[in-house]
């Protein structure tokens, strides 16, 4: 409780102001607007109108759709304690994660509020008992910029890019990717011949739910415009060797910028590009780490996290990043830029 | 409380029904039947087993919840049951009969659907450009999101069938379906076809135990006549 006081006292000096998040939430906000990724965790249930609610699943859901009910258009500094619940994979883990959430919502200067995240983050692990910490910074901006330079159809770098956040999934994508496993030439050759008999037919003709244009279109883009090349294992290699780069963060620039320049990928890091540059911070190891904020679908850009130890094994004590297309995707009209952080009060 | 009365649950019709009563017959269990249309028989010479007669999903739930000991069912049914239910159950053995898959299938005419990572594509195309999920029918909604789940499709909406799922996409229910499928045939008789990698799972009768009456001496007795050969 004393800790816990003491972490609001730290949010109240920075200017985060407490609010008070709701328990359950529409699920359409979950599920229609950012997709079904979430729907596999949600505890969910219908009210006498036959809507389906939800448990809050994450908190930083519930501030999103907090911060857009209240149409704020300003740069706003929240932050909030409590229970998140959420269906567990494995029998261990809990269904309810203690939290205490900080954000800051249309930042006037990105850089600066990542790194006042972090720094907050840093000064309340400081008033814990843990003794030593590990600080791992990425950013997923540098993946997407990596997979937009490779030469393949552009449909498979929306794919990538749309499941860095589903680790295994997308290392089978990237199996099938690097072997063209997937693709039965056969079917191809017959599917042409189908699809030349369609062209004859009224293009705004509807199959389930799809126009023939759409239909045509898209099949015309797979097999004639941009079809897969044989390129795709040297990607592949590229893909997975981004995803071994972990390093002291001084060194980061560096190390990234050797491996763009080896791949003919044309891309420069600077050496201000992130919020942390020192390798030490009283006890804080800090890192580099490509292969970071990887489990929550909703980050775009700096991603963080402080791993501790507890009875000698390293759990997650805070973890956070960007996510600038959230606010959108749950129904805001305009596009506001979003930067939080959770910490795991379970583990004290 | 000791209980003394075996309860074991077939299915109350079709092949099923038939196929069932031949598994019996081989263990030379002769079920007594009062008559065609009664759901309750005995066995001659075991006074203590019941035989009931169900509905192929009302048999998992009986084993699921300590109202049978032993029954014969679908493995589908028993892996689409809640995992309360299915970690009660054992599976004893699967059969070469009333075989079937659970298959994804899309319309014939959606030609650039040919695998998951197609339908992936196609349903975040879909809800940005119709903002609505794409529904996919089914009656098998916890394993079709299993499935969904373990390709990367997570832009969808379930919509219950219980019956005659194959013509959900031909009057607009759904935009694709999840459905049992033995031949094909009635898949291609309401224009759809099963995409590369869309077998969910490959089905068939299995006899079953609740996980509770396998420390009954009586049940594995019984169990060990069903399973020989």
């Amino acid at each position: 409780m004393k800790l816990k006081n003491s972490f609001n006292q730290i949010l109240k000096s920075q200017n985060f102001k407490y609010i008070e998040l709701d328990s359950i939430i529409e699920s359409k906000h979950i599920l229609k607007r950012s997709g079904g990724n979430f729907r596999q965790y949600l505890f969910s249930f219908y009210d006498q109108n036959f809507r389906e609610w939800s448990l809050r699943p994450d908190l930083t859901i519930s501030s999103v759709i907090k911060f857009i009910k209240e149409k704020i258009n300003d740069r706003t500094k929240w932050y909030y304690t409590g229970e998140a619940y959420r269906k567990a994979n494995t029998r261990s883990s809990s269904v309810i994660k203690k939290q205490t959430g900080f954000e800051i919502y249309a930042s006037n200067n990105n850089n600066k509020d990542d790194e006042e995240i972090v720094k907050t983050s840093i000064k309340i692990l400081k008033k814990t008992t843990f003794k030593k910490a590990q600080l791992n910074i990425g950013n997923i901006e540098i993946f997407y910029a990596l997979v937009n330079r490779l030469e393949m159809p552009n449909r498979w770098k929306e794919r990538i890019k749309r499941h860095f956040s589903r680790e295994v999934y997308l290392n089978k994508l990237l199996k099938k990717l690097s072997t063209n496993s997937d693709i039965n030439f056969e079917v191809v050759k017959q599917d042409k011949k189908k699809a030349e008999k369609l062209r004859k037919e009224n293009p705004k003709k509807i199959f389930s739910g799809r126009s023939l244009k759409e239909i045509l279109d898209r099949f015309d883009i797979k097999n004639y415009s941009d079809p897969r090349v044989n390129s795709n294992k040297k990607n592949v290699k590229i893909i997975r060797d981004y995803f071994k780069i972990s390093c002291s963060i001084d060194k980061a620039p560096k190390i990234l910028n050797e491996f763009f320049k080896k791949n003919n990928l044309n891309l420069i890091i600077s050496p201000d590009y992130f919020p942390i540059r020192k390798n030490n911070l009283k006890n804080i190891k800090v890192l580099f780490s490509t292969n970071i904020g990887r489990s929550v679908p909703y980050y775009s850009n700096m991603v963080f996290n402080i791993k501790v130890k507890v009875k000698g094994k390293i759990h997650t004590f805070v973890s956070g990043g960007r996510y600038n297309e959230l606010v959108k995707n749950l129904g805001y009209k305009k596009n506001i830029t979003a930067v939080g952080a959770a910490i795991d009060l379970n583990l004290l | 409380m000791k209980k003394d009365i075996i309860n074991i649950s077939i299915v109350n019709k079709g092949r099923l029904k038939t196929e069932s009563e031949n598994v019996f017959k081989k263990a030379k269990l002769k079920i007594l039947s009062k008559s065609d249309r009664s759901l309750v028989a005995s066995i001659k010479g075991y006074p203590l087993i019941r035989v009931m007669y169900m509905n192929a999903t009302e048999i998992i739930e009986a084993l699921g919840t300590g109202v049978c000991d032993i029954g014969i069912s679908g493995k589908d049914l028993w892996r689409e049951s809640d995992v309360s239910i299915q970690s009660k159950i054992s599976l004893v053995k699967q059969y070469e009969w009333g075989k079937s898959d659970l298959v994804v299938a899309v319309s014939t005419s959606w030609l650039d659907c040919v695998n998951p990572t197609d339908l992936e594509e196609i349903s975040f195309e879909f809800f940005n450009k119709k903002k609505r999920l794409m529904r996919c029918a089914t009656k098998f909604k916890n394993l079709t999101n299993e499935w969904m789940s373990s390709r990367g499709i997570t832009q969808y909406d379930l919509v219950t069938s219980l019956g005659a799922t194959e013509n959900s996409v031909e009057i607009s229910k759904a935009d694709f379906i999840t459905d049992l499928s033995s031949s094909g045939e009635t898949l291609r008789q309401n224009n759809l076809k099963v995409i590369d990698d869309g077998i969910i799972l490959k089905s068939s009768a299995c006899l079953f135990a609740a996980k509770n009456s396998l420390k009954n001496k009586e049940v594995k007795k019984i169990l060990k006549l069903l399973i020989k050969k």
